[in-house]
């Protein structure tokens, strides 16, 4: 349990300064959310509770790493996940749902973080749609090979 | 629920910056492996470019040594005046154009910033860096610090749609000022220049000083193109900087 907990908690600290470092220098200006893209496979791959946890501890460490106001990637990454959850579990749960849910929340967000200064809309899409991507590849393997090895 | 809540208490004690002692050394600790990752992307991406752009660096390299040449005998020149220059001022007992102390920054992007305008540098309050300080490259402006934190501070280029600097053409006659501001990030332009004013295409710009911001004598950048609205009787100008604004990784913070 535990053990579980930890290796969820070095996991997104060691993303969020690939994201904040690497991932931002090589794609140049995409916000390419590793962090919620790691928590959204969670609740792609029905675990709610890691999901949640995942992006609370990695919006923290976003915000310990990053400029702007503490503790606004947490809320909205926790606020995000819970709905998602929700409309999961009570509305609707398929590719095309994970979709809308993924690229409206994200992009919220990528408003959030930037509030006042001006988003370029293209490149928010862009990189929300590869965040998406990388999110649904994870879930991927979660379910399928590290799911099975009793990894995470 | 309960992360809900949790976050929530986190966010609104952040907001009055309790929690800026941890930040600072969250900051502190992680900082070197932020500023060496960023420095290992900087040189893939470099790689990748180096072989997609193999032939045209050739045709570069041949332009660049002929380049080389012609500036070689200008800066025979140049020593010359240089020399003279220092004896007058010796003379006339002027100081140094800017009188700040330099401190040398590492530069990283600023993640969330999607106009690429903004960067983060390793430098902070602990080193004596300030807002509104100016980052400099060679002689060359770069942008001005917004934000300090302790350990590190956010800055703007010179090229972002909020910075405006107080500028004058060196080249001509009668030394046209004018304001220029950046353009999200793409170019820099320079407004409302009147039109007897005299510029030319290739005319430097320097800071003037005017705006209280940018430290006078630093180097903006060259005219590219020169724009005049038959409907308007004023004119404008684009400017490009010589150094790449977005390839930089070291850069000087001027404080006092």
């Amino acid at each position: 349990m535990y053990k579980k907990y930890f290796l969820l908690a070095l996991t997104v600290l060691v993303l969020s300064i690939l994201q904040l470092s690497f991932v931002s220098e090589l794609v140049g200006g995409l916000l390419i959310n590793l962090v919620f893209a790691f928590a959204f496979a969670f609740l792609i791959a029905d675990r709610k509770d890691e999901a949640i946890f995942g992006g609370f501890l990695g919006g923290i460490c976003l915000d310990l790493l990053g400029n702007g106001v503490f503790g606004i990637s947490s809320f909205l990454f926790v606020a995000f996940l819970i709905l998602s959850g929700l409309v999961k579990r009570y509305v609707l749960n398929n590719f095309f749902s994970h979709f809308i849910l993924f690229v409206s929340f994200h992009m919220i967000y990528v408003l959030a973080v930037n509030y006042p200064a001006r988003v370029v809309f293209v490149t928010a899409l862009w990189g929300t749609l590869l965040s998406f991507v990388i999110s649904y590849l994870v879930s991927f393997v979660h379910k399928n090979i590290l799911h099975e090895r009793r990894f995470i | 629920m309960r992360y809900f809540y949790i976050s929530i208490i986190i966010l609104i004690l952040g907001y009055f910056h309790i929690f800026s002692p941890v930040r600072n050394l969250a900051q502190y600790i992680f900082a070197p492996f932020q500023f060496g990752l960023r420095e290992v992307a900087f040189h893939i991406k470099d790689t990748g470019k180096l072989f997609s752009n193999i032939d045209k660096m050739r045709q570069e390299n041949i332009r660049l040594i002929k380049e080389n040449l012609d500036l070689q005998s200008e800066v025979s020149r140049l020593k010359e005046v240089s020399t003279e220059n220092e004896a007058l001022r010796d003379q006339l007992g002027v100081k140094d154009s800017f009188d700040k102390e330099l401190l040398m920054a590492s530069i990283m992007k600023d993640a969330n910033d999607m106009t690429g305008t903004r960067f983060i540098l390793d430098k902070g309050l602990s080193h004596g860096v300030e807002e509104g300080d100016n980052v400099v490259y060679s002689n060359y402006i770069v942008g001005v610090v917004r934000q300090v934190d302790e350990y590190r501070s956010v800055a703007e280029f010179i090229s972002s749609s909020d910075v405006s600097v107080a500028v004058y053409d060196i080249d001509s006659p009668g030394k046209t000022e004018g304001l220029a501001t950046g353009q999200f990030g793409s170019s820099i332009k320079v407004n409302r220049i009147l039109p007897t004013e005299e510029v030319k295409i290739g005319d430097i710009m320097m800071t003037s000083g005017k705006d209280g911001v940018f430290t006078p004598g630093l180097l903006v950048g060259k005219i590219k193109e020169i724009e005049q609205n038959p409907a308007d009787t004023l004119k404008s100008a684009y400017l490009e900087t010589d150094i790449e604004l977005n390839r930089l990784q070291i850069v000087f913070i001027l404080t006092d």
